[in-house]
């Protein structure tokens, strides 16, 4: 007796569909591509934890901070989140900064940052990969990318650039493998492939906002060139923007619940607009309704952080992509890389944001780090003009392809290494990222010094200290377990220890003189205020150690 | 012919004596000698031997559609004798010296099957004539009619009333969800406070019962696996000491395979019947053994017309069901049980792609429970159902349907087997269940009144002392791709759920003497809890966010007792379900699949529409059955499962 063995098929798997790689869900090479961003994020990380340098920005210990004191406070829990920035970074590094070590070497960030920059590396592999562009390109694009030494470096500290351009390019990912799929994807992937990293991109930089707005019209004409409805394309739509939607709604019910006002991340005394009244107040916010020196200044930050070789083949690259794929959809996922540098423009010239380099008036070094958010668009339309020229002039000339690739891969190879031999040359003076990291270390060297001494001598007892002064966020640099201090953060607790410190406080650090500031509060030193002339605060505490305007006091008890 | 150890036999007793002559077609159905299976060898008489008609085979052909077999005649001996027999009695011919039975039948029937003829129809002889097999089933479904009709839609409710669904609720469960909103609404005006911490309380004792069931079921897998490991290596050692092969022969030689009866109910499914017909040719079981139907309604002439258009394979017949209430899928495949010429039945969908060898494992495992039994090797009670575990072939299609694999995954995979290790009480899944065809008879067959009569069925099975049993083989399904359609769809799930505890709690006490502990921990931790727990879900969520982004958000004071326990438990509930439905998944699909069970909470989400909308619907619809579309995902081209 024979069995029924029609050889329909094979196995019990499904019939298989021919499949365009570039097209298909899974892009060949995304894991070793993440192994190896990963792999020299680790390899920098080494160099600037030994150095010191990934905690020389005065916001990335603070990032630390408010993650540690989720979990870390004599007030735990979210309402540590804060307002002042957006949760998502802080979220991603709790996990991390759980260990004090990681916490105070600030290894947790260049975690982070390297996990971001392996995110980033598979998300533009993939794609460059959806773009259809041949592989030296695409090695190309990410070898750009990673050859970038500043944001190599904000990949090791805590900042939250690595977060957003990995949010961003995932989103753009995301985008281009729906629009580029063979079957049209349903709603719930767009959300998930890339409402999600939308979404986690609003809650890190308010840059993404504008990504997920871009995404959502993205969304629309692609759908509706593929001849779908308008209720259709809306429906897409509105999958792709809902995480972000429920985003903002958490953010704002989170304000609402923790501090009575849905804006307060907005109006605060705390927010970014504080800051920038307080620069506009002083003349010093000279971009605001200035198109002509805001468009200077962010060159100027493009120029020092991606060098002017590889600004030149990018713009090569826009222009050839404008030329051969004038706005079809793989030209709109080409675009939606520039919405971010498209807001940090337009917030410039609205005064929204604050950034000064030797462009600006006055001169200076702050906030270029913004800029690192086109960093992956330069490299993907570097990328992109290597594989516009390829297909050009394998057009013209089929034996030429080969040539041309290879060419333009080592011209492109020359330049990155001819451009990081002249970096290297003077890190702080050419690249205003290293510059104002550079003088923010050296600001912070007594202070760092300072914190190191209480480190040392600190044998319990609670420390009372205002660390909301940017010059006093040194919570990693005092390795002392963050529930031990009363700070800003722990609210009414901190009012009381201010009130009577000796019942709540063995230790107290603050400014030896208040701080003459004519700034917001968050300048201030409240501790200093309060004390710092107190009779009965010096006859209970003694200056176990000073430097500069720093003092140190410790309780005054009987032995 | 086999028996429980699968010898040939070849004794058979196939009508009921003289006195059922006069008896009702109903009546003729229920008697025990129209069972299928025929009573052992001594059992037949010698004198009934000594009857035994002459029987002539001859080569004539007889075209039953044309003309059919006289039908006073063919009704006198019952459709399942002379469906296993292949025969129908066509025409009696009195004119002789001898009255001749001429029978129409398939192939050479066994003489010993007309033992009975003499006595029913006075008949010396016997002439045997050529018919096909289809013609003789559709005979038989004309001749059968309203017996057939009434074993698919109210056997069971006619002989066990206390089990069918047909009824619906009783009365005190009809009023009970309406008393428990009115005490909740009098306690929201009396004293709110206390009225929805009673509820959040109780919202997170089924949340968590349901979760700790769970979870124990999930983390006892690995010791089934390893006691199956301890016990094949005792047994192989046992059999090489006895000098015997190391492995017991489940299986017998191919040609004496029992009959088996693959049903295939199908509704609005004209696109899938050349997918059937492909995903069923792969089994690995002798074509002339084989008896599939593909069950198709009367008013579905679209799935017919594409049906009889198809070149189907020889071993799969178009049985159309008549019209009838409740039009639901267990009433098809009640029907086509009556038909079943096999001895082993399973329910597959239309898509559904077995693995080749399912069916010789389940015949495996029947044989070696037999075996067991009868040489009292085992303490187990007898296997009435083997169910294959079921995983979905378009399992990446979208979210939903990643979400329904790690649902599959953690509950084949991994929630079954675990409960299997305890012998508790196992709710069946929608097809791919393998009956021992009498049993499943004897038990009442399906509930055709409940829209989860797969899980009814297990849990009737264990309730009747029989258990099922899980087996190491799998079937492809396609996961439901559209959200309408998948709510829809899991309404009728749980809706059966309902019905199926409130069928089975119509008198608790008797239930829980029935099953014992287990049955009621089955009953209670699986069946209610679940769909309690996913009524309850939205709420344990809504106090969760509430207190995380600040409970004076929306203007309550919770003691702090409750907002703890309940965050605690709803966290780590969420986090211990995603944990382990992620690892089952990835271990039965890839990582890819399993990752995404980080979105379990959204998903649950999904469920509690459907539980509610099944409240509504076991209130004030109980019979509805809302189909589930298939042949969604044609343009599939992954191969996530791989």
């Amino acid at each position: 007796m024979t069995s029924v063995a029609v050889p329909v098929r094979v196995t019990s798997g499904p019939l298989r569909v021919s499949v365009d790689p570039n097209r298909a869900r899974r892009v060949p090479g995304s894991v070793w591509v993440f192994l190896l961003g990963v792999a020299v994020v680790a390899v920098a990380s080494v160099y600037t934890v030994r150095t010191g340098t990934n905690l020389d920005y005065g916001d990335a210990r603070a990032h630390l901070a408010i993650a540690r004191r989720i979990t870390d406070s004599k007030q735990p829990g979210l309402v540590q989140l804060g307002s002042v920035w957006l949760p998502v970074p802080h979220l991603l590094l709790l996990p991390l900064v759980q260990n004090l070590w990681m916490f105070s070497s600030g290894v947790a960030g260049c975690v982070l940052g390297a996990l971001c920059m392996g995110t980033s590396s598979a998300a533009l592999w993939r794609i460059t990969a959806r773009l259809r562009m041949p592989l030296l390109p695409r090695v190309v694009a990410l070898a750009v990318l990673l050859a970038n030494p500043s944001l190599l470096y904000v990949s090791t500290t805590a900042l939250t650039e690595p977060v957003l351009v990995a949010a961003v390019l995932c989103t753009i990912a995301g985008l281009a493998g729906w629009a580029t799929s063979h079957r049209m994807l349903s709603g719930g992937e767009l959300a998930v492939f890339a409402g999600l990293p939308a979404a986690m991109g609003v809650l890190t930089r308010y840059e993404a906002w504008a990504l997920a707005l871009a995404g959502v019209f993205f969304v629309v004409i692609v759908s509706r060139r593929k001849g779908r409805t308008w209720r259709a394309s809306i429906v897409w739509a509105a999958s792709f923007a809902a995480p972000s939607a429920v985003a903002v709604a958490w953010w704002l019910a989170y304000n609402t619940a923790v501090f009575g006002n849905p804006l307060e991340f907005l109006t605060g005394q705390y927010a970014a607009a504080a800051f920038t009244e307080v620069f506009e107040r002083e003349g010093q916010l000279s971009t605001k309704h200035n198109a002509g020196l805001s468009a200077a200044v962010y060159g100027r930050a493009m120029l020092e952080t991606s060098g002017l070789a590889v600004m030149v083949i990018a713009f090569v690259g826009l222009a050839l992509t404008c030329w051969r794929w004038a706005l079809d959809d793989r030209a709109l996922v080409v675009w939606l890389g520039g919405a971010t540098s498209a807001f940090l423009l337009f917030s410039l010239v609205s005064g929204q944001h604050i950034m000064v380099n030797d462009a600006a008036l006055p001169p200076g070094a702050y906030n270029n780090r913004y800029v690192l958010s086109a960093v992956p668009w330069l490299a993907l339309l570097t990328g992109l003009a290597v594989s516009h020229l390829m297909a050009l002039v394998g057009h013209w000339r089929e034996w030429l392809f080969v040539p041309v690739a290879v060419a333009g891969a080592a011209l492109v190879a020359v330049v990155l290494v001819a451009q990081n031999v002249y970096w290297a040359g003077d890190p702080g003076g050419r690249m205003t990222i290293i510059e104002e990291a550079e003088a923010q270390h050296a600001e912070y060297v007594v202070m760092r010094e300072s914190a190191h001494w209480l480190r040392d001598h600190y044998d319990g007892g609670d420390v009372l200290m205002d660390q909301t002064p940017a010059d006093f966020s040194l919570a990693p640099d005092l390795g002392i377990p963050i529930r031990d201090f009363y700070t800003r953060a722990v609210g009414g607790l901190f009012d009381e220890a201010v009130a009577d410190p000796w019942s709540h406080a063995r230790w107290v650090m603050m400014h030896i003189r208040p701080i003459e500031s004519g700034g917001t509060d968050t300048e201030r030193d409240l501790v200093s205020d309060a004390l710092a002339d107190d009779p009965a605060f010096h006859a209970a505490y003694r200056l176990g150690y000073s430097q500069g305007n720093v003092g140190i006091y410790r309780r005054v008890e009987q032995p | 012919m086999t028996t429980g150890s699968g010898e040939r036999t070849g004794v058979l007793a196939v009508v009921p004596d003289g006195a059922t002559r006069d008896l009702a077609p109903l009546d003729v159905v229920d008697l025990p000698g129209n069972r299928l299976r025929p009573p052992a060898p001594t059992e037949l008489a010698p004198e009934v031997r000594r009857r035994l008609p002459d029987v002539e085979l001859t080569d004539t052909t007889v075209d039953l559609d044309a003309e059919p077999p006289d039908r006073d005649l063919a009704a006198r001996v019952g459709h399942r004798p002379c469906l296993f027999h292949g025969w129908v009695p066509w025409r009696l011919d009195e004119t002789g010296d001898v009255a001749t039975l001429v029978v129409a039948a398939v192939g050479r029937p066994d003489p010993e099957s007309f033992a009975g003829v003499r006595e029913l129809y006075a008949a010396g002889r016997v002439e045997v004539r050529r018919t096909t097999p289809t013609a003789l089933r559709s005979a038989l479904a004309e001749v059968h009619r309203e017996v057939l009709l009434h074993e698919a839609g109210d056997r069971l409710a006619t002989r066990f009333p206390r089990l069918s669904a047909r009824s619906g609720l009783t009365t005190w469960q009809r009023w009970f969800p309406a008393v428990l909103l009115v005490a909740l609404v009098v306690g929201l005006v009396r004293s709110p406070t206390t009225a929805i911490v009673v509820t959040l309380a109780v919202a997170n004792l089924l949340f968590v019962t349901n979760v700790v069931f769970k979870t124990v079921a999930v983390s006892l897998m690995p010791f089934r696996a390893a006691h199956r490991s301890r016990q094949q290596l005792e047994e192989m050692q046992a059999r090489v000491e006895a000098g015997l092969s190391p492995q017991w022969a489940a299986l017998p030689p191919e040609d004496e395979l029992p009959v088996y009866t693959v049903l295939v109910p199908a509704y609005d499914e004209a696109n899938v019947v050349e997918t059937l017909v492909a995903n069923l040719s792969v089994l690995d079981y002798p074509p002339d053994k084989l008896d599939v139907m593909l069950l198709l309604e009367a008013d579905d002439e679209a799935t017919i017309a594409a049906a009889q258009a198809a070149d189907l394979p020889p071993f799969v017949e178009v049985v159309v069901v008549p019209p009838g209430t409740p039009q639901t899928k267990p009433r098809a495949c009640n029907y086509g049980l009556s038909l079943a010429r096999g001895r082993y039945a399973v329910i597959y969908d239309a898509e559904d792609r077995p693995d080749p060898g399912q069916l010789k494992e389940a015949v495996a495992a029947f044989r070696r429970d037999q075996f067991e039994q009868r040489h009292g090797l085992t303490s187990k009670p007898p296997l009435a159902v083997v169910q294959a575990s079921l995983h979905y072939f378009n399992a990446d299609y979208n979210v939903l349907t990643r979400m329904f694999a790690i649902e599959y995954a953690h509950w084949f995979e991994a929630m079954l087997p675990g409960m299997d290790v305890t012998r508790l009480p196992l709710p069946l899944g929608g097809t791919s269940n393998h009956f021992d065809v009498d049993l499943l008879r004897d038990l009442g067959s399906w509930d055709p009144y409940n829209v989860t009569e797969d899980a009814d069925a297990g849990l009737r099975t264990a309730s009747a002392g029989y258990r099922v049993e899980m087996m190491d083989s799998s079937t492809g399904e396609e996961a439901c791709a559209v959200t309408t359609s998948w709510i829809k769809q899991r309404t009728r799930w749980i809706k059966g759920y309902m019905m199926t505890a409130a069928v089975n709690l119509r008198d608790p006490w008797r239930f829980a003497r029935e099953t014992g502990p287990l049955g009621v921990i089955s009953m209670l931790g699986l069946v209610a809890a679940t769909t309690l727990a996913f009524l309850a879900y939205p709420l344990a969520l809504a106090l969760t966010i509430a207190t995380y982004i600040g409970v004076q958000l929306v203007g309550l004071d919770l003691p702090a007792w409750l907002t703890e326990i309940s965050v605690t438990t709803f966290v780590f509930g969420n986090l211990m379900m995603i944990v382990t439905t992620a690892l089952v998944a990835s271990w039965r699909y890839t990582w890819r699949i399993g990752i995404f069970a980080v979105f379990g909470p959204v998903y649950w989400l999904l469920h509690s529409v459907a539980a509610w909308r099944a409240l509504h619907q076991v209130l004030f619809d109980p019979h509805r059955w809302e189909k589930t579309p298939h042949g969604l995902t044609e343009d599939y081209e992954s191969a996530a499962h791989v």
